[in-house]
């Protein structure tokens, strides 16, 4: 098994090479085809000599794709040029506001899947409830609610009216690891329920569903009803044979959500102004700092990769049936 | 015994086969929607989408106001109150916003926006994914699949990257504006179409392509056009309304960080935007009523596609 | 008979799926007056098709109906104890320990998250108060009864490591953990191939000839049921139409369904005709008043449109649920 694991994992990193290969082609076309590289490089205001030293600098006058390997040769020395608001390396800038950003959307996955899995398990086990029929109904809204709306409306409910939360910032920080973290503050605990809740209710709902529909489905398969017949406490039925098979799914995903938990952090971060690498890349684009929207792509594409090859390694350790030297499910 | 358990239809599989349709005169259209209708929920939904479609059309000839031409605004009506008295349009039932536009008004027009760019992205997206996946399908089935194999990479990366993601770049290469946020709204769309549109092809050409001439690529096409389009229709219009819904929350959450549609023609998204400043301060109306549109708009949406694709999806199979 | 009480004593078992507020607005019967006993060191076959009622009179007395069926009437005693309406706390302890259950897929009815040995040790858990090692011994100890090679190995694996007949003596071992006093087996030779099912019909024989387990056989195949049952109850919609020994059952049997069942049985003299019985079982809702089996009877009478009174076979020896029997046996 662990050979065949080992081999498996070169297979999966070479393939999210290639997937961060093909991102750093997309944005490369994007900054090269859609508008005047120059003008992305190059601060507005610099005069033409300016534009034509920093040109010939980048190689913008090389043919495209010897310009494009310079793009990657730069990139893999981090360097992916300076912000023009900020006077600072692109990627530094983005990489400083990634653990607030990180914070945010982990605290809102926790949140999402704890109560997510928690209530998917009660509404798919107590079908008939009314608890669990107000539970699904919510559900619908939850997904159907724009998350700045739902922003918006906890402001002015627990913020405005209520005083009871505060509404931007991240409050006091402790740093641990040479980062500052507020969840480990009473006040930088106050300051996160907000926006993670924010950022957590869409993809609650979306967990909760998936949960009950999964509880739904396995309740009724021969393996639960004979855990049952065995007699076996109901808390072990559910926590160990329900919740394991479902949590395949789930913990799939869950990876997959990350990522779009991450990219929609932006619009959170930007109500609740948590200084996070969203709101700077919504900052960047309304002033075109354009190295800094590249360092942000990058730095999140680089991200998205890594916790999808992740998720991959965690379903495998979940699943024995998968992957056991090629062997198929229930082979 | 597993079929005890069964919420959905009762448990008599051999006797539902004559069952459902009692009167068999009706045509299938007739019967899709008496199924759709039996749901009171879904039936109200699609009065409510219907009633939000046609004021948004109706917008320039009901609204009081229209909130793009300045001359109509009166700075000094800014920021009054629902149901306050004003010198140029009488009654502002929903208040006005900063620069003294009439909210009804903006949110009619807001709306019209909204369906305009929702609406308009679903087309434009559902044509161009449709041959996509159709070209796909007839590459698979004649030329070997390797366009096939590009066209269907290239969709799972789109579906795996967050929509907004992909919205953030085409706005960040290419500038803000109407036809810009279409063209995010396409490009972040344009997948679900393909996949659906393809294993609709791959399926009927399986089945028709047989005793098709072979090796004649017009004629496979021929094929798609003819029989596969008409029936996957169905499953492209179910994908549509689910996706009208998404262009417009993206839409509305784009302008709303100010990257969407320009200021002097606010959506619903940059209307609760541009009434965000004022919420602190408890001038709550500039926002809420947008976003109330919006939410009515949007889970009238959902509530009747959901049912739409409910009371269809056991016939797709067919 | 003895003079003692039956082990487990069955009387009017009603079970019913009730009203849904959509189309059908009467609670169906799903068992209509199920009535049998079963003594210790016995074994009664029930047969059916599905759909019958055979698996819903099992997990009636597992009290594992799937909500909303329930149990409406009736009483089920198992060892002078009234389980229908006992709580279920009451329920759990019996299950797996007092009463067990073997399942018919047994690639479906162990969890294939789970280890062999996690599965029985958490059945043995349930109901002993015994050491995590002391578990572990025992479900070696299990394994190795039923005749598992390699057991202590076993125990580490996978159920997808396991072929389909060594997964059933799994959960057979499961089921004689605590040496219950009743076994429940619905179908569970079905999904095994010839020699494994003749083998595992011997062991369960030898098993009850020891004198204190009871087991209640459930098969769709009379043939099963011929070699392994001391008596067999024929189900049909809902109902035992007919009850008698084995031998009586087979080679004189009186209800016409019976009848039926074995004309379609390849058995008795060479180059006799097979004769399956015309139409279809009657859907759960769609069953008639009166004889459910009247329209598929070919000595139906008007008469049988009224509910067919139980009474004594010709010999004597169980009973029938049929106005026209036959006198003894088919012709």
């Amino acid at each position: 098994m662990t050979g065949s694991m080992a081999g498996w994992l070169v297979r999966r990193s070479a393939q999210a090479a290639l997937v961060v290969l093909a991102m750093t082609v997309i944005v490369f076309v994007g900054l090269h085809v859609a508008g005047n590289p120059v003008d992305i490089l190059v601060p507005p205001e610099a005069d033409a000599a300016e534009r034509a030293r920093i040109a010939a600098s980048f190689g913008l006058d090389q043919p495209l794709w010897r310009q494009y390997l310079l793009f990657v040769a730069r990139a893999l020395q981090g360097d992916l040029g300076r912000s023009f608001i900020y006077n600072q390396p692109a990627l530094a800038l983005v990489v400083e506001r990634l653990p607030a950003t990180l914070e945010l959307s982990l605290a809102a996955l926790v949140l999402a899947a704890g109560l997510g899995i928690g209530l998917g398990l009660y509404a798919g086990l107590r079908p008939r409830a009314a608890a669990a029929r107000l539970i699904m109904a919510g559900s619908v809204v939850g997904l159907s609610l724009p998350g700045f709306w739902v922003g918006l409306m906890l402001v002015i409910g627990f913020s405005v009216r209520l005083g009871w939360l505060p509404s931007s910032g991240r409050g006091e920080t402790v740093a641990v690891l040479g980062v500052g973290w507020s969840f480990l503050t009473a006040d930088g605990l106050a300051h996160l329920i907000l926006p993670a809740a924010n950022l957590a209710l869409f993809k609650l709902a979306l967990i909760l569903r998936l949960t009950r529909a999964g509880v739904r489905e396995v309740v009724h398969l021969d393996y639960v009803r004979f855990a049952r017949a065995r007699g076996l406490a109901p808390s072990r039925v559910v926590g160990v044979h329900i919740l394991r098979a479902i949590l395949i799914p789930i913990v799939t995903v869950i990876g997959l959500e990350f990522c779009s938990t991450v990219a929609f952090s932006m619009v959170t971060e930007s109500i609740f102004a948590w200084p996070g690498m969203g709101r700077l890349m919504v900052e960047s684009i309304h002033v075109l700092d354009r190295p800094v929207i590249v360092a942000y792509l990058v730095a999140v594409v680089l991200l998205f990769v890594a916790v999808n090859l992740l998720a991959d390694i965690l379903y495998r350790l979940l699943d024995p049936r998968v992957g056991t030297a090629g062997a198929g499910r229930g082979a | 015994m597993s079929s005890l358990a069964e919420e959905g239809p009762p448990p008599a599989p051999a006797l539902a086969v004559s069952e459902p349709s009692p009167s068999p005169s009706l045509s299938p259209m007739r019967v899709l929607w008496r199924d759709f209708a039996a749901s009171r929920v879904a039936l109200g939904s699609l009065a409510v989408v219907l009633l939000l479609v046609a004021a948004a059309v109706l917008a320039p000839w009901i609204a009081p106001q229209n909130p793009f031409d300045l001359t109509q605004l009166d700075l000094l009506d800014g920021r009054l109150p629902p149901g306050a008295e004003g010198a140029l349009v009488g009654t502002y039932w929903l208040g006005t916003d900063d620069q003294g536009r009439d909210m009804l008004s903006a949110i009619l027009f807001g709306l019209r926006l909204s369906l305009l760019v929702g609406i308009g992205s679903a087309v434009v997206a559902g044509a161009l994914g449709t041959l996509v996946g159709l070209a796909a399908a007839q590459s698979r089935a004649q030329a070997g699949g390797r366009a096939d194999a590009a066209l269907m990479r290239l969709a799972d990366l789109q579906l795996s990257c967050p929509s907004i993601l992909i919205a953030l770049m085409v706005i960040a290469f290419l500038g803000r504006g109407t036809g810009n946020v279409l063209l995010a709204l396409v490009l972040v769309e344009w997948a679900y179409y393909a996949r659906a549109a393809r294993s609709a092809a791959l399926v009927e050409l399986k089945a028709e392509y047989v005793e098709a001439a072979r090796g004649l690529v017009l004629s496979s096409w021929w094929i798609l056009l003819r029989h596969v389009l008409p029936n996957g229709l169905l499953s492209l219009v179910v994908i549509a309304t689910t996706q009208v819904a998404r262009a417009i929350a993206l839409e509305a959450t784009l302008s709303f960080l100010g990257l969407g549609v320009p200021v002097t023609e606010p959506s619903l998204g940059l209307l609760i935007a541009n009434g965000r400043q004022y919420v602190l301060s408890g001038e709550t109306w500039i926002s809420l009523y947008p976003g109330v549109a919006l939410l009515l708009l949007m889970a009238a949406i959902n509530l009747a596609g959901d049912r739409f694709r409910d009371v269809l999806n056991p016939r797709l199979g067919q | 008979m003895t003079a003692t009480l039956p082990l487990l004593e069955v009387r009017g078992l009603r079970t019913e799926l009730p009203a849904r507020h959509g189309a059908l607005n009467v609670p169906l019967n799903v068992l209509d007056g199920v009535s049998f006993s079963l003594g210790r060191g016995r074994i009664l076959g029930l047969v059916g098709e599905s759909g019958s009622g055979k698996s819903a009179t099992a997990f009636s007395i597992m009290g594992l109906l799937d909500p909303p069926a329930r149990v409406a009437g009736g009483s089920i005693r198992f060892a002078g104890r009234e389980l229908a309406g006992l709580p279920e706390r009451e329920l759990r302890r019996l299950r797996g320990n007092r009463i067990a259950m073997i399942f018919q897929d047994p690639m479906m009815t162990l969890n294939p998250v789970l280890t062999i040995g996690a599965q029985i040790v958490e059945t043995v858990l349930a109901h002993a108060r015994v050491g995590r090692a002391e578990a572990r011994r025992r479900a070696r100890d299990a394994l190795g009864r039923v005749g598992v090679p390699g057991p202590e190995e076993r125990l580490d694996a996978h159920p997808h490591e396991l072929s389909g007949g060594l997964r059933q003596r799994v959960a057979i071992a499961i089921a004689l953990l605590h040496e219950p006093d009743l076994i429940i087996a619905d179908e569970p030779t079905t999904a095994l191939d010839a020699t494994i099912q003749a083998q595992i019909l011997r062991e369960i024989r030898g098993l009850v000839e020891g004198g204190r387990t009871a087991v209640l056989w459930i098969t769709h195949d009379l043939s099963v049921a011929e070699q392994l049952s001391d008596e067999i109850a024929v189900m049909y919609a809902g109902r035992i139409v007919e009850q008698a020994p084995a031998g009586e059952l087979l080679s004189r049997p009186a209800h016409p369904y019976t009848a039926g069942l074995l004309a379609s049985l390849p058995r008795g003299p060479r180059g006799s005709r097979l004769t399956p019985i015309p139409g279809l079982p009657p859907t759960l809702s769609g069953r008639p008043a009166g004889c459910a089996f009247r329209p598929r009877c070919a000595a139906a009478a008007p008469a049988c449109a009224a509910d067919p009174p139980w009474r004594g076979r010709m010999d004597g020896r169980g009973g029938v649920r049929c106005l026209t029997p036959g006198p003894e046996g088919s012709r």
